[in-house]
């Protein structure tokens, strides 16, 4: 599993955040978010669907 | 005795509509899908309707929500540019506005709102501002127009306000209220909105409520305040709110009140009906009787709805934390919770120069909070709406965050559905 962002569609809205910290950050002072862990572990894998969902931008995809 | 599902209509073709198919198919309904929706277009995303769409900076196309092929992908049979115009429960029917009608074992029903309109003759030059068509039609207009008077200080109201100054029209901001926004946020967050306005040179008039609109030739010249005043414009747009689209479901039985009534987990009192997205009222497990409509919720209820038709004794409530968001100008407005004026609010940061955070706290407990241009705190916020922490445990979490419960996601529906 490979979460990309597109860091020119991302807003820092930080929904993904929300949906699954293990994966993704937002600084206070971040415009952007942050991929902690870009190869993340099986477990996730609902968390992080969500993020992708949950995306206002449509700034993340997932690969297998 | 339940029947088993193979025919499912989502009425409304946006976000919640299209939200809930693709929960459908993750969960693994291979069952027909005819998705109605009144617009001719593919489904769009609205956030851009007020903003790049009329600054002329995202062409309509560039709107949708998916791609092209997402319809044939799903497996939906699209029935755009049709209406709904009745339902019938009891023989599970639902007609369209050509007349034909079609069965179902389930529905969504995700129709959304419209815009509120100003009573009185229609003048040329008078908008709301709802839909692509409208978003298009207003940027013309934008583009021959000069001044542009905006009625209502909402958020829509002040976004068509900053994409006007953005073209180079002058804009004036008409808000019944003695400050914009304050019948939500408060007048503490509602003085800054105002002031970010007139900084960048929209004339803001507040406290006087319009009386109508006039003009010559059938086309709108002036706004008239109920104090007799005038605002020049050749360019009106009216955001004063909206209604949920239920007229189509009179007579049916399904209960409406300011929307279509659910119960904890998106079901209406007809059999096999669920709703979702702007046009869904139900009982949140802590705010009580809402409807909401925001983004977010668009999606995550279209998720909740369709994981409660599929799953007939799923009793789990949909219980969001609400998300919201507004750009206006160069500021970024976040809100999380659900604010009300007369909650109690603590400043964190400096409303200067559009940096700050406002915490809400009602009967001792953070209620929401509003960000301008802080995107992290927001997440913050969100956290700690979610393990209901109290006011004063909120500020000083803020402040010095150290170690915070890790989040409670406790608005996304579980279990989730395969995202295709």
């Amino acid at each position: 599993m490979k979460v990309i962002l597109d860091e020119l569609r991302c807003d820092g809205h930080g929904t993904c955040v929300d949906a699954c910290p293990q994966v993704f950050a937002l600084g206070d002072d971040d415009e952007i978010v942050t991929i902690l862990n870009d190869a993340p572990p099986e477990e996730l894998r609902d968390a992080v669907r969500t993020a992708v969902r949950v995306c206002p931008k449509a700034a993340l995809t997932l690969s297998d | 005795v339940r029947r088993a599902i193979s025919e499912i209509v989502v009425v409304g073709g946006s976000l919640a509509g299209v939200a809930a198919i693709e929960e459908l198919r993750g969960r693994g309904y291979c069952g027909r899908i005819v998705l109605v929706g009144a617009e001719a277009e593919l489904p769009y995303d609205r956030p851009p309707l007020s903003k790049q769409v009329l600054t002329g900076t995202l062409s309509a196309r560039s709107c949708r929500l998916r791609d092209d092929d997402w319809h044939d992908t799903h497996e939906v049979e699209l029935a755009l540019g049709t209406w709904a115009t009745a339902l019938d429960p009891g023989r599970r029917e639902l007609t369209l506005g050509d007349g034909r009608t079609t069965s179902y074992d389930g529905l969504v029903i995700a129709t959304g709102v419209t815009a509120r309109e100003l009573d009185g003759p229609r003048l040329s030059g008078v908008h709301t501002l709802r839909t692509l068509d409208d978003a298009q039609a207003l940027q013309r207009a934008f583009a021959h127009g000069s001044r542009v008077a905006i009625v209502g200080g909402g958020f829509i109201g002040a976004e068509v306000a900053a994409s006007a100054r953005a073209v180079g029209l002058e804009v004036t901001l008409i808000e019944a209220l003695a400050t914009p926004r304050a019948r939500v946020l408060g007048p503490t967050v509602g003085t800054v909105c105002g002031r970010l306005h007139t900084d960048h040179g929209v004339h803001l008039r507040c406290g006087v409520p319009v009386r109508s609109v006039a003009g010559i030739d059938g086309h709108v010249d002036r706004v008239v305040l109920a104090d007799d005043s005038i605002v020049e414009a050749d360019v009106v747009v009216v955001g004063l709110g909206v209604r949920p689209a239920v007229a189509w479901l009179d007579g049916s039985g399904v209960e409406v009140a300011d929307g279509v009534l659910c119960d904890a987990a998106c079901r209406t009192n007809a059999p096999g009906v669920v709703a979702a997205g702007d046009v869904a009222r139900w009982p949140h497990p802590t705010l009580g009787s809402i409807r909401v409509e925001h983004w977010q919720n668009a999606v995550m209820q279209g998720c909740a709805a369709a994981a409660a038709l599929l799953e007939p004794r799923r009793t789990e409530p949909y219980g969001p934390i609400p998300y919201v968001w507004s750009d206006q100008f160069d500021v970024n407005i976040q809100v999380a919770g659900e604010p009300r004026a007369e909650d109690e609010v603590a400043i964190l940061g400096t409303p200067d120069d559009y940096r700050f955070t406002a915490l809400y706290g009602r009967h001792g407990r953070l209620s929401a909070g509003v960000s301008f241009n802080s995107r992290g705190a927001t997440r913050r916020v969100t956290r700690l709406l979610a393990a209901g922490a109290s006011f004063e445990r909120a500020q000083e979490a803020m402040h010095d965050p150290g170690p915070l419960p890790l989040p409670a996601v406790a608005f996304i529906p579980d279990p989730l559905g395969e995202v295709t």
